[in-house]
């Protein structure tokens, strides 16, 4: 699969789960992965890549870290929208 | 302290930490201050509902004190199984768990790091509370004071606090340091049967 | 220049006496930082009322990143507007907190521009931890530090900046090289540093010896400390110096061997090195006379926290003994292993050590690939309630291994 057609994938199942469930990493790998049939490595790749460039972004809550779509305000203090 | 420093036997660790976390091994020091709260946290239903996440604030609490209040669209706790640890509070403001009438310190005692003799130790409860006496809290200087005298006389050299304990028995440390010894010195959360005593040989 | 806002008779209390004092040290920073100015305030109230009016939480990160800042604010914005925003930064610290003056005074311009200038160093978890900022501030913060070669530390489910003691670059002790073996796991453990993927926290501390100076047992998910497999060299002229000097070596040291395996007569130390146990007193003690000697490494210990949120733990031995020489490829592996089967095994918020206890020690030895030894116990189990596998019986009990 072509890496911008993964991205695409993986913004596809963040948003599926957006104010649903608090997604880990891991959960990502292993959610996309199975749907796609793309090896986790490269999943995590592919998210990683998405998230150094505020397309996802690392959250925090209750103790826990999870990974969301930016809101706008978010995109906003960063300068990117 | 500085002339209590002088004449201990060894160093002491004292540590004080502002909230039950214990950051920094203060839990495992000679003499440690906590701060705590001693009352199930109050809740504000109508802001529960509103500026509250109810699944997040449920898995929050360690000892699965907290359930769904359905009829209030809230959240209850269960009085028995909370002790006060606050969690709750931090990923709801709306179980504020401060409460300047109740909160306090206790004193624990007796904690080590290094293995220099004996192996780490936790400190344990000497004083459960002190009401908050700020600016300067002087009945818990003088508590801590009292327990590094009758250290600094009693132990042997080189012997921490924790050390001086074991040897003499905390029944004697609590005969020595004239605390009074309460039910809440008695473990009964999670690890009441390592420490009660199993013989009936003891010092009066 | 901002003048002082508040009136805070309860802290000036605190300025009293030859001792140093936090509140003076706010107020110099409160001179040119309005958040500082408003710390004192707030601080003074707190002491009045007798509560605190610090929240946390919130997203407040720079890009890519997934901790190392920690998002603080006031629940009294309108009352201390200069600390709306008190986030927190987290800078990885360099192994054993060695600074020079100058690497020092760039920190420290770089908060003064941005940030409330007050400084927690260190904090216990390693890091070199700057306190005060606002949300707005917080990409050109890491710009700047990270263009000169800095970076940010671990919070979140995460690992957190690696620590150790400032073993043989100071202290003859150091049985391994702690300041290396840090930063090699440091720079091994990158991306679990800053992406968090993990179900909590974990921490990795470093100590050259028993002495533990950075508390690993305490505080560590993984504790490593440094020991010895060998004698334990006695330079008895030195011995007869401190006795000379006035030390009761029968009483200072013979007695209080934990494993009673000194003897002295007056003349001559002896140590019947097969009964030591390695703790480092009479090292501590007589350091002049008393050295290890042979085989260095460390032990490995897991599984220690602070009392949230199921009571405190102290590590306990996973690895009686490991070689630790670079480039520390078998404890990498190692590491990497522990974190496989805790992620496998965990609920989220659930440290290692508290994964251990619910899976039992056998689950995580073999898949980490280490044996059962005596050492990691205090005693072996009591009840016969005792659990068995069937390849135990072909491997263990019908050749009779005991
Ligand atoms: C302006 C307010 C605050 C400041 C300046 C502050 C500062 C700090 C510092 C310096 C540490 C590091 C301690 C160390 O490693 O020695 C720390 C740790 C911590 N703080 Fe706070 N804190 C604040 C408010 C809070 C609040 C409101 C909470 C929760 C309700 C909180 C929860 C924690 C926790 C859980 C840790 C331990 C983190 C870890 O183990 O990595 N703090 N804080
Ligand atoms: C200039 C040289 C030295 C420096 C800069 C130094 C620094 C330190 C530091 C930073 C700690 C940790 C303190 C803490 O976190 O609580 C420490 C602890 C310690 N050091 Fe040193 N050290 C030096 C030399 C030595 C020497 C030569 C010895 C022994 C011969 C020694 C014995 C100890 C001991 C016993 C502890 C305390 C451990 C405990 O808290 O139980 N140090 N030292
Ligand atoms: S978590 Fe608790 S003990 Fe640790 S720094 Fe914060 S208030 Fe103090
Ligand atoms: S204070 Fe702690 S134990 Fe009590 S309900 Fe809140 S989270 Fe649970
Ligand atoms: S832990 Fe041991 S080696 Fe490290 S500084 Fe302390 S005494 Fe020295
Ligand atoms: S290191 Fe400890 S156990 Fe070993 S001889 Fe010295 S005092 Fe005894």
């Amino acid at each position: 699969m072509e890496k911008e057609e993964l991205k695409n994938k993986i913004f596809e199942y963040m948003q599926k789960y957006k104010g649903k469930k608090k997604l880990k990493e891991k959960d990502v790998w292993k959610g996309v992965g199975e749907e796609t049939g793309v090896p986790g490595d490269e999943v995590k790749k592919a998210l990683r890549e998405m998230i150094d460039v505020g397309k996802l972004m690392y959250s925090y809550g209750g103790g826990a870290s999870s990974v969301e779509i930016p809101s706008e305000e978010y995109l906003k203090e960063k300068g990117l929208l | 302290m500085s002339t209590c420093a002088a004449q201990s036997t060894n160093k002491v660790r004292l540590a004080v930490a502002c909230c039950v976390n214990m950051c920094g091994a203060v839990h495992c020091s000679d003499i440690a201050l906590v701060a705590l709260h001693t009352k199930v946290p109050p809740i504000d239903h109508e802001r529960v509902g509103k500026i509250c996440e109810i699944p997040t604030v449920i898995s929050s609490c360690p000892t699965r004190a907290i359930s769904p209040d359905p009829a209030k669209k809230s959240v209850k706790i269960n009085e028995e199984k909370c002790m006060y640890c606050g969690n709750c509070f931090t990923v709801c403001p709306a179980i504020d768990i401060h409460n300047p009438e109740s909160d306090g310190v206790a004193i624990v005692v007796g904690g080590k790091i290094g293995s220099l003799r004996s192996a780490p130790k936790f400190s344990k409860l000497a004083i459960p509370f002190f009401y908050n006496e700020p600016p300067r809290w002087p009945k818990i200087i003088a508590a801590v004071k009292n327990i590094l005298e009758v250290y600094a006389k009693n132990a042997r050299k080189h012997e921490r606090v924790g050390e001086w304990i074991d040897r003499i028995g905390w029944e004697k440390f609590f005969k020595l340091t004239g605390i009074e010894f309460t039910f809440q010195h008695i473990d009964d959360f999670t690890f009441m049967r390592e420490t009660m005593r199993t013989t009936p040989a003891f010092k009066w | 220049m901002s003048k002082k806002k508040h009136e805070t008779p309860m802290l000036d209390e605190l300025k009293k006496g030859p001792w140093p004092s936090f509140v003076k040290e706010i107020e110099k920073a409160a001179v040119k930082s309005e958040t500082a100015n408003d710390t004192l305030g707030q601080v003074e109230k707190s002491y009045r009322t007798r509560r605190g009016y610090w929240k946390h939480g919130g997203i407040v990160g720079v890009l890519g990143y997934g901790g190392g800042v920690i998002g603080r604010y006031t629940s009294l914005p309108e009352e201390f507007p200069g600390v709306k925003f008190f986030h927190t930064v987290r800078i990885n610290q360099p192994s054993g907190w060695f600074y020079t003056s100058k690497a020092l005074r760039e920190i420290c311009d770089i908060w003064d521009k941005y940030g409330s200038g007050l400084t927690n160093i260190h904090g216990s978890t390693g890091d070199l931890v700057l306190l005060g900022t606002n949300t707005e501030s917080l990409e050109a913060i890491f710009a700047e530090y990270s263009s000169r070669g800095w970076d940010l530390g671990g919070s979140g489910s995460a690992m957190r900046t690696p620590s150790c003691c400032l073993g043989p670059a100071r202290c003859e002790w150091s049985n391994i090289n702690t300041l290396e073996i840090n930063y090699q796991l440091t720079q091994e453990f990158q991306d679990e540093l800053h992406r968090p993927a993990f179900p909590y926290k974990f921490k990795i501390k470093t100590s050259g010896c028993a002495v533990d100076c950075v508390a690993s047992i305490a505080r560590a998910d993984l504790s490593i400390i440094g020991t010895w497999r060998g004698k334990i060299q006695i330079d008895q002229s030195e011995v007869q110096n401190y006795a000379k000097k006035g030390m009761n070596i029968n009483a200072e040291i013979v007695n209080m061997c934990p494993t009673q395996c000194i003897t002295y007569d007056g003349k001559e130390m002896k140590i019947d090195d097969a009964e030591c146990s390695r703790c480092m007193h009479c090292i501590a003690k007589m350091t002049k006379a008393l050295r290890p000697s042979g085989e260095r490494g460390a032990t490995l210990l897991m599984g220690s926290k602070a009392p949230i949120v199921v009571g405190s733990l102290l590590s306990w031995v996973i690895v009686p003994f490991i070689k630790l020489e670079p480039p520390y490829k078998e404890l990498k592996e190692l590491i990497r292993k522990m974190i496989e089967w805790w992620d496998e095994n965990s609920k989220p918020r659930e440290r290692i050590g508290e994964v251990i206890e619910i899976k039992g020690m056998r689950s995580f030895l073999e898949y980490i690939g280490v044996p059962p030894s005596p050492a990691q116990v205090k005693w072996p189990r009591k009840d016969p309630f005792i659990f068995f596998k069937d390849e135990d019986f072909e491997k263990v009990f019908k050749k009779g291994k005991y």
